[in-house]
């Protein structure tokens, strides 16, 4: 186990530093860099050989690579620039606002998702289960960015008044408001995944409800309820619990999208204007964060299947499983 | 030499019973490739100005118009147009380099060249692939660039750039369908009469393997749909004048405020359209293909 976590844990380095070596080199290579967007229209070639030389861009691609890792394993990401600032800074400011409009969407919308799938499982065939499944097809479907922009319209120009339709409020400055700022983002953000993990959790649930073991429990008496609850839900959570984790995958490219329509300053925003202004170090960086976070995610739901699926476990102990 | 292939005829699997979902979703697809493929017939062209600014859905114009004075229908449904095209083009890259890699993987199942492509195609879905598109784009610039000889215009980098993200998904399933069939007995016996590897791989893998694989392409469109318009949306994907139906919805969120719902609202019902029309048809397959294993 502690192996298997091991070498995980390696090759995620591994894709980690591929992943900069691209960025890195995709930067360099691309037309209209950061001089340029910093200089403006028609600079003097005098001018341009100082800001050259102040970023570091004069000197060999090599170096210029090596001082990047180097500052990167020391934990200096550079400086904006665009706004001069610390990219450290900058991420130290927009990073929360994402993780909490994602942490809100996903608490929600994992508890939503997993109550009507496992009732729409209980129910099956029913009309409840029909309407759960028509609306988790829909939901699943609605482009996240669309169903964002409907919600500004709806709040901002026919409901007014009972959710800012726009902008962000920190919660340190007011709590009540912030509050009221991530409910919108934080809807759409998750609706898609909300309606994967209900209908995966339907799906796998109906799926264990037609095993021997589930029929066995029955012929021996046991009531449904325990069976729904002990047998049931415990075996189909596991191919759910894969789908909670890809979907903070989707979240990634969710706040991006999400953060743009309702105008929130966080890393998805960031990233957008980063890459408009030609911004490369901060716009390395938040790649790194986007690709670290994803990559941790996707480590952590392989890991739960241990803490999840007793067999797996078993068979790790005893060395079957590799 | 014409060869004639050896594999042993399959079963035409009987039409399964589709449900009232799985023919919704089938409606919904026509409807949508009716907008995409004949609503640009009829309509007038995308650009042409109709001396109305922002004006509201009516008979005169179907969908509206937008803040160029241009005809919303006529601009939806080209867009629809370029969107679906942009789609089944992404997909079709994706095949073409997914499939030879999954039947070489397949032939090979767990030898070297099986592991190499495995491994590779897992580093590739280790990344956040939205997240790369939009790296990609952001750092070339949406406009023209050159890759060697070549030039790549925006839409192209947006064709190719679906098609990387979805080569470890097409190419899993074109493993998987190959390792089941190199079982068969038919080719142990090709193998056994000396026919080349390579044209064993070519001529009968291929064409045994391909149909699941392209039932799932197809479902991937929806998918694709979806992607070109968030990349599109944030001005990273089709560039105008082109119309495309996420820079339609990108353009409209500066005047959604001003009281123009339809300029967003529009739109973006004709991705929902697609997309669900995808995926209520992708539940029947599954559905289907599940009876099918059961009885």
């Amino acid at each position: 186990m502690l192996r298997y976590v091991g070498r995980r844990v390696a090759g995620l380095a591994l894709v980690l530093i591929i992943v900069l070596t691209l960025v890195f080199f995709m930067l360099r290579a691309a037309p209209g860099g950061p001089v340029d967007a910093y200089l403006g229209m028609n600079p003097t070639p005098e001018k341009r050989a100082e800001v050259e030389h102040r970023f570091g861009l004069d000197q060999p691609l090599w170096v210029q690579y090596a001082k990047f890792l180097g500052n990167l394993a020391s934990g200096d990401l550079g400086r904006s620039l665009f706004s001069d600032r610390p990219v450290s800074g900058i991420i130290a400011e927009r990073l929360p606002v994402t993780l909490e409009v994602s942490l809100v969407a996903f608490l929600f919308w994992v508890v939503i998702g997993l109550a009507a799938g496992a009732f729409a499982a209980h129910r099956r065939d029913s009309f409840v289960d029909g309407f759960i499944r028509v609306i988790s097809v829909i939901a699943l479907s609605i482009p996240s960015f669309w169903l964002a922009l409907v919600l500004v319209v709806v709040f901002g120009l026919y409901v007014k008044g009972v959710l800012p339709s726009s902008g962000w409020v920190p919660f340190g400055e007011d709590p009540w408001n912030n509050m009221r700022s991530v409910v919108l983002p934080a809807f759409a953000l998750g609706l898609g995944a909300g309606a994967i993990i209900a209908r995966t959790l339907r799906a796998s649930m109906i799926e264990t409800a037609r095993t021997d073991y589930v029929s066995f429990a029955r012929a021996m008496g046991m009531s449904e309820r325990v069976i729904l609850s002990r047998i049931t839900l415990r075996n189909a959570i596991i191919p759910t619990a894969t789908v909670i984790g890809l979907m903070l995958g989707t979240f990634i490219s969710g706040t991006v999208l999400i953060e743009n329509v309702f105008n929130v300053p966080g890393i998805g925003q960031t990233i957008v204007s980063a890459f408009r202004q030609h911004d490369y170090p901060l716009a390395i960086a938040c790649t790194l964060i986007t690709a670290s976070v994803f990559l941790v995610a996707n480590l952590v739901v392989d890991l739960l299947y241990f803490v999840l699926n007793p067999r797996i476990r078993a068979g790790f102990l005893n060395g079957t499983a590799r | 030499m014409v060869m004639t292939r050896v594999s042993p005829r399959r079963r035409v699997p009987r039409m399964p019973r589709m449900s009232v979902l799985t023919w919704t979703g089938v409606a919904l697809l026509v409807l949508f490739l009716l907008l995409a493929l004949v609503g640009p017939l009829f309509a007038s062209a995308p650009d042409a100005r109709t001396g109305q600014t922002l004006a509201e859905p009516g008979a005169a114009h179907l969908f509206g118009t937008d803040h160029l004075q241009r005809d919303l229908f006529a601009r939806t449904a080209e867009g629809a147009r370029v969107s679906l095209l942009v789609a089944v083009a992404g997909v079709g890259f994706g095949l073409v380099v997914a499939v030879p890699a999954g039947l070489v993987a397949g032939y090979f199942g767990g030898r070297w060249p099986d592991e190499l492509i495995m491994r590779t195609l897992e580093a590739v879905q280790a990344l956040p692939l939205f997240v790369f598109a939009m790296f990609v784009i952001g750092i070339t610039g949406t406009g023209d660039s050159q890759l060697g000889p070549v030039t790549l215009t925006a839409t192209t980098k947006v064709v190719l750039l679906l098609g990387v993200g979805f080569i470890p998904y097409f190419a899993r399933v074109t493993r998987s369908a190959t390792l089941v069939e190199v079982q068969e007995d038919y080719i142990d016996a090709l193998k056994v009469i000396g026919v080349p590897r390579r044209r064993i791989i070519a001529g009968e893998l291929l064409v045994n393997v391909l149909p699941p694989v392209l039932v799932q392409a197809f479902l991937w469109i929806g998918v694709a749909i979806f992607a070109e318009s968030a990349l599109s949306f944030l001005g990273l994907g089709i560039q105008p004048p082109r119309p495309s139906l996420g820079n339609i919805l990108g353009d409209a969120t500066s005047y959604m405020l001003l009281g123009a719902w339809w300029y967003s609202i529009i739109p973006g019902l004709v991705i929902l359209v697609a997309t669900v029309g995808f995926n209520l048809v992708g539940d029947g397959l599954g559905d289907a293909l599940d009876a099918d294993g059961r009885h």
